[in-house]
């Protein structure tokens, strides 16, 4: 039985999360468009035979933020939306709107040169870690024990070709047990979450951590919605760290793999987002 | 059934859709389904600085 709205998937690889998305629309009569993103080309014009709602699944945050700007320039909503996309795909601007509304983070510093990041190091102390702005699956992000080491990354860091990486986004290391925490968010509801487990520093699922479904108590949930609603919501995986304070957010991920979350938990979280792209596209 | 392009071993479809991923029972390379009728698979696209979550 169709739902009534007509679904596109804007994506680069199709992943287990993407064959469930696919899955969860065609056991719910939904017609998919697929829209593959080194293949789409975008015109002026609106063309036509659009779907109602655009899904983005793609990879890339740079692909991202221009398809979903071009879905937007045709009239199209897409989940999530372009200026959600932008900013929560972008450490920097995330944990700085994250600071602006008032969500907990790590102590953070930015730095436009290795020289400043040098300093920011020094005030917040070693070990830190430095991230970059863009990326995921824990690439690229260096734990720095002590000005040697800094030193060492820095140097690495002003190699690489691509300007990005002459952005420094350093944080403290925040002592926590052997885990993380990922919730993930669909409109205005937490629907699952499980903490990831290391007795490695990073805990990225793609690093090969393990998982175990965790209970969503209300102040898992409060934060999670808090960091959701602050990038401009829809569907997001909010990474929370047990601190000594407290929780705080690590990241909010504007395109979230779920393989290993639904493992664990046994959550339909690819039927979610299917309904919840209903919901944007009537609104 | 096609061939694995890095070792030549025998890959079958099971239900696989296009532009999906799967090792190589054989070598482990990642593939990437190019094809369902014929079925016809490629190396997986490598990972670029901007891939993520």
């Amino acid at each position: 039985m169709s739902d009534g709205f007509r679904l596109g998937v804007f994506l680069t690889i199709v992943r287990p999360e993407e064959k469930w998305i696919l899955a969860a629309a065609e056991a719910r009569g939904i017609p998919v468009t697929r829209f593959d993103d080194s293949e789409v080309t975008f015109g002026l014009d609106v063309p036509p035979d659009l779907p109602d709602v655009v899904l983005n699944r793609s990879v890339s945050h740079t692909r991202s933020i221009y398809a979903t700007r071009c879905f937007a320039r045709y009239g199209v909503p897409t989940v999530n939306r372009p200026d959600v996309v932008e900013l929560a795909g972008d450490k920097v601007l995330s944990t700085l709107r994250l600071a602006e509304r008032g969500v907990p983070v790590p102590r953070t510093e930015i730095a436009l040169s290795p020289e400043a990041a040098r300093r920011a190091l020094e005030r917040i102390g070693y070990p830190a870690v430095l991230k970059p702005p863009v990326g995921s699956w824990g690439r690229l992000l260096a734990k720095v024990d002590s000005p040697e080491a800094a030193e060492q990354i820095l140097e690495h860091k002003a190699a690489l070709p691509s300007p990005v990486h002459s952005v420094f986004y350093i944080q403290e290391f925040v002592p926590k047990p052997d885990r993380d925490l990922r919730v993930f968010v669909v409109g205005a509801h937490a629907v699952a979450a499980m903490y990831r487990h290391s007795t490695e520093w990073r805990t990225n699922a793609a690093r090969g951590a393990s998982a175990s479904p965790a209970e969503i108590t209300p102040e898992i949930e409060e934060i999670a919605l808090r960091a959701a609603q602050a990038m401009g919501g829809g569907v997001l995986a909010v990474d929370l760290v047990e601190s000594p304070d407290g929780l705080r957010v690590l990241e909010v991920n504007p395109t979230p793999e779920f393989k290993t979350l639904t493992a664990a938990t046994g959550a339909d979280v690819a039927g979610r987002i299917v309904e919840y792209c209903g919901e944007v596209a009537r609104e | 059934m096609t061939q694995c392009p890095e070792c030549e071993a025998i890959v079958e479809s099971h239900d696989m859709v296009m532009g999906e991923l799967f090792p190589c029972p054989d070598c482990g390379t990642e593939l990437e389904v190019l094809g369902t009728d014929p079925f016809l698979v490629q190396p997986a696209p490598k990972e670029a600085e901007d891939w993520g979550e």
